[in-house]
């Protein structure tokens, strides 16, 4: 059993190998995608353009206003005469929100900001940052623990480096599975002794040699661009990415035991596995912050254990008995959607 | 002319006569619009522990609002730092508030920077009442600030991204891959009819799928159009030729489906984070921003929300997005 399995093994490893132009993109795409997003996505304010409405024609606001322009957050866009170009200038012009003061200002009144709430991420920080302006001594103190400078490239990688091996991973096992079936050679492989699970198995192994190719070449791009060390916790980190990438790769062959061709694959796997993904997981939106309804679910999906996970063992440096959990789950998941995807292919593989 | 319809045709019974795709097509855009929005509800709901170890009444009645807030979902209370500090490790508590009769201070778990800032906001908000300030906050366009109009609109650009790009590409490259064009070139039918036949199809097959998205969160989430309909068709429209496009030009550059998905794969994972779906510009360094000037996902979210939840005209998305004022 073995022998055919390696021999399965082999076949799918020279023809990856030949085909040098999908096995270069195979290899470096979670490399390009943490790349290149790692430094893109933050979610912090940086240089938010303002402008002011002064209808007092007192200057009693401009320190205000070199002040927000002096911050790293805002700077200054310049000035408006009447209140009809206010909604022009958020439209036309690059203006995120407007600081309005109202023609006979007197100390102790209350200044108008008007934001667009249209950009709701950024409306937001600019109403937490400008509510507390005023008042920049807090009655008590603040301190960070496991990113204590608060370094906001911290705050995507996890997510991001999920996205990656969950898209790739999920799409190159079922892929190479489901051509089989389209381009009729399965039909081959139904003369040999190879049975369905042996043939998923053999088919596995050089996909797992890639995810874990992938798990080495996303450590090493966190340590040498964005200087994040994984000192204790090295093994679980691989034990991770490769249990992960496993339980990928077995949603995107339950998807792919459903489907007949290679456009319905690819579209399952990006709805129902890239999607439920980047907004599950908490990614881009924090877990407790979704409907109560579907938080137990959301934290269930391999994103969002992947994630938590993750901040556990590289961030946090806690210890295996704590991430023990997500572990046990993702094998769990892994084994469950396996067994469904085996019962159905043994009844439509082979049939064209 | 009737070679451009009997494409079209082709085109049309191909879809409609395998019932895996059109199930795919149809009803699971519909799926994700009613699942993944449960997502976007907003709230705070932050998870405080609580170590008291002063003896006076304040720091009482600082838990009691705490517990009364409803920024706060859960307030857990611990006899000294160290328990405190090891549910924090577990992933239980996203913030300790540590009472003292010296000074009170509290302690964030940093893993997460913007939920960090929330919950200073929300502490000195709701528990020591530090709501001094002398700004006014009013909100223009999309008023009620609801986060599921906000991104129910770059969900709907999302799917019909991934289907529209996935549909053309994949239909071409398959085609060559299987024969069926060289089979092609033995008939009266020219190369160029043929793709134009496909490219009108799958065109009117996006806005098709545009308009049922549209009704669909209309009818459930109660999302209403700002703008006319006519510049969200006019939109919609650019935004399904420059998909199609970027898929004639995957599909032109790959010759098997493996090589098709995977060159598709990478560049839909960037052109969607590179646009302003999950973030805004502002917080972009200069060299990513300017890329989105080439990314057709960038001019779809943005010329839908100026026309969905801003209400712009035809000539003011015109001035937004293609005069180039924002560099």
């Amino acid at each position: 059993m073995i022998r055919r399995v390696l021999y399965i093994a082999r076949k799918e490893l020279i023809s990856i190998y030949r085909d040098k132009m999908s096995m270069t993109i195979l290899v470096v795409l979670p490399l390009v995608i943490v790349g290149i997003l790692g430094n893109v996505l933050r979610f912090e304010l940086i240089d938010v353009k303002f402008a002011l409405l002064d209808k007092s024609g007192s200057n009693l606001f401009l320190p205000l206003v070199s002040e927000l322009d002096a911050s790293n957050e805002f700077s200054f866009g310049g000035n408006l005469n009447s209140e009809r170009e206010i909604l022009p200038a958020f439209i036309n012009d690059d203006i995120e929100f407007v600081v309005s003061i109202p023609s006979n200002f007197n100390r102790g009144d209350k200044l108008t900001v008007f934001v667009d709430g249209s950009l709701l991420l950024m409306s937001e920080a600019i109403t937490q940052r400008l509510s507390l302006l005023n008042s920049e001594d807090y009655p008590f103190e603040i301190s960070y623990r496991y990113n204590e400078e608060l370094k906001s490239e911290m705050e995507p990688l996890p997510g991001l480096i999920m996205i990656a091996l969950v898209i790739v991973a999920s799409i190159m096992l079922s892929l190479s599975i489901n051509r089989e079936r389209e381009r009729g050679t399965a039909r081959m492989l139904i003369l040999t002794p190879a049975r369905m699970s042996e043939i998923i198995a053999g088919k596995s192994l050089p996909y797992l040699a890639v995810s874990l190719i992938h798990g080495l070449s996303v450590y090493l791009l966190s340590l040498f661009m964005f200087g994040i060390e994984i000192n204790q916790g090295i093994a679980n980190f691989f034990l991770l990415t490769l249990l992960f990438s496993v339980a990928s790769m077995m949603t995107g062959l339950f998807i792919a035991s459903i489907v007949k061709n290679e456009l319905e694959l690819l579209i399952g796997c990006w709805l129902f596995i890239f999607i439920p993904n980047v907004f599950f997981s908490g990614f881009i939106f924090p877990l407790q912050s979704m409907e109560s309804l579907i938080i137990p679910y959301a934290s269930l999906i391999p994103g969002s254990l992947f994630i938590e996970a993750y901040k556990g063992i590289v961030f946090r440096i806690s210890s295996l008995e704590i991430n023990l959990k997500y572990f046990v789950l993702l094998v769990l998941q892994s084994l469950l959607f396996y067994l469904v995807a085996l019962y159905l292919f043994k009844r439509n593989f082979f049939r064209k | 002319m009737r070679l451009l319809f009997a494409t079209i045709r082709k085109e049309f019974f191909q879809l409609v006569r395998n019932k895996i795709l059109m199930f795919l097509l149809l009803v699971c855009p519909l799926i994700v619009l009613g699942i993944i929005p449960l997502s976007f509800d907003g709230g705070y709901r932050i998870r405080a522990g609580i170590c008291d170890a002063s003896s006076d009444l304040e720091s009482v009645d600082i838990a009691k609002r705490l517990s009364e807030s409803a920024m706060f979902e859960e307030i857990f209370y611990y006899e000294n730092l160290t328990s405190a500090e090891r549910a924090m490790e577990r992933g239980e508590i996203d913030m300790i508030l540590l009472l003292s009769n010296n000074g009170h201070s509290i302690i964030l778990d940093g893993t997460f920077p913007r939920r960090a800032m929330s919950s200073v906001y929300a502490t000195s908000l709701e528990a020591f009442d530090n709501n001094d300030t002398q700004i006014v906050f009013q909100i223009l366009f999309n008023a009620g600030r609801s986060h599921k109009h906000f991104y129910l609109v770059s969900l709907i650009i999302l799917v019909i991204t991934i289907l529209g790009t996935a549909l053309i590409t994949l239909n071409i490259v398959n085609e060559r891959e299987s024969g069926v064009e060289e089979q092609f070139k033995a008939t009266s039918m020219n190369r160029s009819i043929y793709l134009f036949g496909k490219f009108i199809f799958y065109t009117l097959l996006c806005l098709f799928l545009f308009f049922i998205s549209y009704l669909f969160c209309y009818f459930v989430y109660n999302l209403q159009i700002e703008g006319s309909l006519f510049a969200l068709f006019i939109v919609s429209l650019f935004f399904t030729f420059l998909l199609l496009g970027l898929g004639f030009l995957i599909a032109l550059l790959s010759n098997t489906q493996l090589r098709a998905v995977y060159i598709l794969t990478i560049n839909l994972v960037l052109m969607i984070m590179l646009s302003t779906m999950f973030t805004h510009l502002s917080s972009m360094p200069y060299w990513a921003a300017v890329t989105r000037f080439a990314n057709p996902v960038w001019y779809g979210v943005e010329s839908a929300r100026l026309v969905v939840l801003m209400g712009a005209t035809l000539e003011e998305i015109a001035k937004n997005l293609l005069l180039l004022q924002q560099i």
